[in-house]
């Protein structure tokens, strides 16, 4: 079920340079979401922006739901002056949810820059099930992790910096390759599933560097300029392996799709 | 609540009755049911579904959408299920409510659009259609349909022996003279006329001196294109005796009025749906409300009343 739900903003505060996290009540889309999903958000009554923009689900906490972007536009940036108390109208929950494998023995979550939020949601749901998780984040450094500097997450997980930084310095491919190894040493790399979320670079890398192929499960979350965020507009296709046409839908068929069968744009 | 608490917004388009002037453009309403979440389908007088071919299309390359706000820019290039699964497994969803769903048909060949009809004819219900034959975005048929009046009219004339239903044409506004495309329907027995179709344009990234579009043009949309929307809806008015549905950047109830008053029966509202898929709720409530304010008892006392001292100044074809 989707809703539009006019959320109440609680908070909004800019976590690193360019980052803002926005936290929000929407207790219809908090009820209804799982990870992996987004919502589409109308940052102004006016026509300007003309369209919603698409959001990642971060955190969700009770009837409470986080956001997280960067300022890349007109619309990311109207989002940086909403106050506590003013209502967004959101449109959500959208798309696939990533799957929430239960069976698998390990879950490797690996992000990349502003690919972080969804992944932390899914970190979240894995960990209060009590199911083993390790979340990888890959930064260039410090101003680039999505995380403030308070929150307690960032002592969590395992970030991998270009720029080192006081972090593993580095790809965030060689740690998560580190890790499926030993996986595969100890003979649980068939049963280990993998979910990730960043930009092309870090897509294109895990498909070329890790054994996708012998793990039980490996999901990639992608993003794409968006219309409707229904299915409507078929706006936001992406070349995908093994639909019934070579492009699939990033709102309504994904955002979640297998790590293996996708394409970035332009390249067949 | 008083009769005159709650005015009819019902307007008649030649065989076709709806219960308002708003219809959800094609392309921007899927296959009818999408927005069934969150939006009442039956706050809309009618709705032209996303353009059905024989054979399913798989659309152009990615990207195919880019915001030139406040406008659209989109290349989908007619991706569809094509007409068997349609008929089969959407159609009889969309025909139950008080909102008339209207099939857009878009096709290479002429024969095509005959044989698309033909199978749709079949499925009970379906209020009529519209043949779109103005996309910019396909390489085969779509605007070359449009471009030539003599076509037009003979598609018109095909389409219209295979069915009694109600049929308009959805014209493009890349041409000289739009009035040429509305009298050849309007020769080839169509019931109305729909303008515009989207205006070619073009997205370029400066820094990386790309086009935003993998198609590089593509088809131009939303508030900006209301001018040239009602400029030719007012042309066309003074062309052709059939009804007119206008089309072009529609976002407020104002919108609806003015493209009445330069001629149109009913109006197809499209980009802002994406926005706004309550937006014909809101304005069916306004459009009452303006009535109410005005004392406009019926919505076709609108259509054609604009106030000019010298008349047409288009050109119309004698």
């Amino acid at each position: 079920m989707k809703y539009l739900e006019d959320a109440v903003v609680v908070s909004n505060r800019e976590i690193r340079p360019g980052i803002w996290s926005m936290w929000l009540r929407s207790p219809q889309i908090c009820a209804a979401t799982l990870p992996g999903q987004f919502v589409h958000v109308k940052v102004d009554a006016s026509l300007t922006p003309l369209l919603r923009r698409p959001l990642s689900i971060g955190r969700v906490h009770g009837d409470q739901l986080e956001l997280v972007w960067r300022v890349v536009g007109t619309g990311t940036d109207m989002l940086t002056d909403v106050r506590p108390g003013v209502t967004l109208n959101l449109l959500g929950p959208l798309g696939q949810p990533f799957t929430r494998e239960v069976n698998a023995s390990h879950r490797v979550l690996v992000g990349g820059g502003l690919g972080l939020p969804p992944l932390v949601y899914l970190y979240e749901w894995f960990r209060e099930h009590d199911l083993p998780v390790t979340l990888h984040l890959g930064v260039s450094g410090r101003a680039d992790i999505p995380l403030a500097e308070d929150d307690p997450l960032l002592n969590e997980i395992e970030i991998t910096a270009e720029n080192g930084e006081g972090f593993r310095k580095g790809l965030v491919t060689e740690p998560v390759l580190e890790q499926l190894q030993a996986l595969e040493t100890d003979g649980s790399l068939g049963s280990t599933a993998l979910y990730s979320c960043g930009p092309w670079g870090l897509v294109n890398a895990l498909q070329r560097t890790i054994p996708h192929s012998q793990l039980k499960l490996a999901e990639v979350s992608l993003e794409q300029q968006m219309g409707c965020g229904v299915g409507v507009c078929q706006g936001c296709a992406v070349i995908v392996e093994g639909g019934d046409t070579p492009y699939q839908l990033v709102c309504s068929d994904g955002p979640v799709f297998p790590l293996a069968a996708v394409h970035p744009p332009g390249v067949a | 609540m008083t009769a005159t608490a709650s005015p009819d917004l019902s307007v008649i388009l030649g065989s076709l009755s709806l219960h308002n002037p708003l219809l959800a453009a094609s392309g921007c309403f899927g296959y009818g049911t999408e927005y069934d979440d969150v939006a009442d389908r039956d706050n809309l007088g009618g709705f032209i579904t996303k353009s059905i071919s024989l054979a399913p299309w798989k659309g152009n390359d990615p990207p195919r959408l880019t915001e030139v706000s406040p406008g659209l820019l989109n290349s989908i290039g007619l991706a569809n299920m094509g007409v068997e699964k349609f008929a089969n497994e959407v159609a009889p969803q969309i025909v139950t409510g008080k909102s008339k769903a209207i099939v857009s048909v878009a096709c290479k060949v002429m024969e095509e659009y005959e044989e698309v009809v033909a199978l749709l004819e079949d499925v009970e219900g379906i209020a009529g259609y519209e043949l779109n034959i103005s996309c910019p975005n396909v390489k085969e048929g779509g605007m070359a349909f449009c471009l030539n009046p003599n076509i037009t009219e003979e598609l018109v004339a095909r389409v219209r022996k295979r069915t009694n239903r109600w049929i308009t044409t959805k014209l493009t506004p890349n041409m000289t003279s739009v009035s040429q495309g509305a009298l050849a329907s309007e020769a080839g027995g169509a019931d109305a006329v729909s303008l515009i179709n989207t205006l070619v344009g073009m997205a370029v990234d400066w820094k990386s001196r790309r086009p935003k579009l993998a198609t590089i043009t593509g088809g131009y949309s939303g508030p900006p294109i209301k001018p040239v929307a009602l400029a030719k809806v007012w042309e066309v008015w003074n062309a052709v005796k059939i009804p007119i549905i206008g089309i072009g950047g529609i976002t407020n109830w104002k919108d609806v009025v003015e493209f009445m008053i330069v001629g149109a029966s009913a109006v197809q509202i499209g980009t802002a749906l994406y926005a706004d898929p309550n937006l014909p709720g809101q304005i069916a409530a306004d459009l009452r409300e303006y009535m109410r304010n005005e004392g406009v008892g019926s919505l076709s006392e609108l259509t054609g009343s604009l106030k000019t001292d010298r008349g047409a100044m288009v050109g119309v074809p004698a």
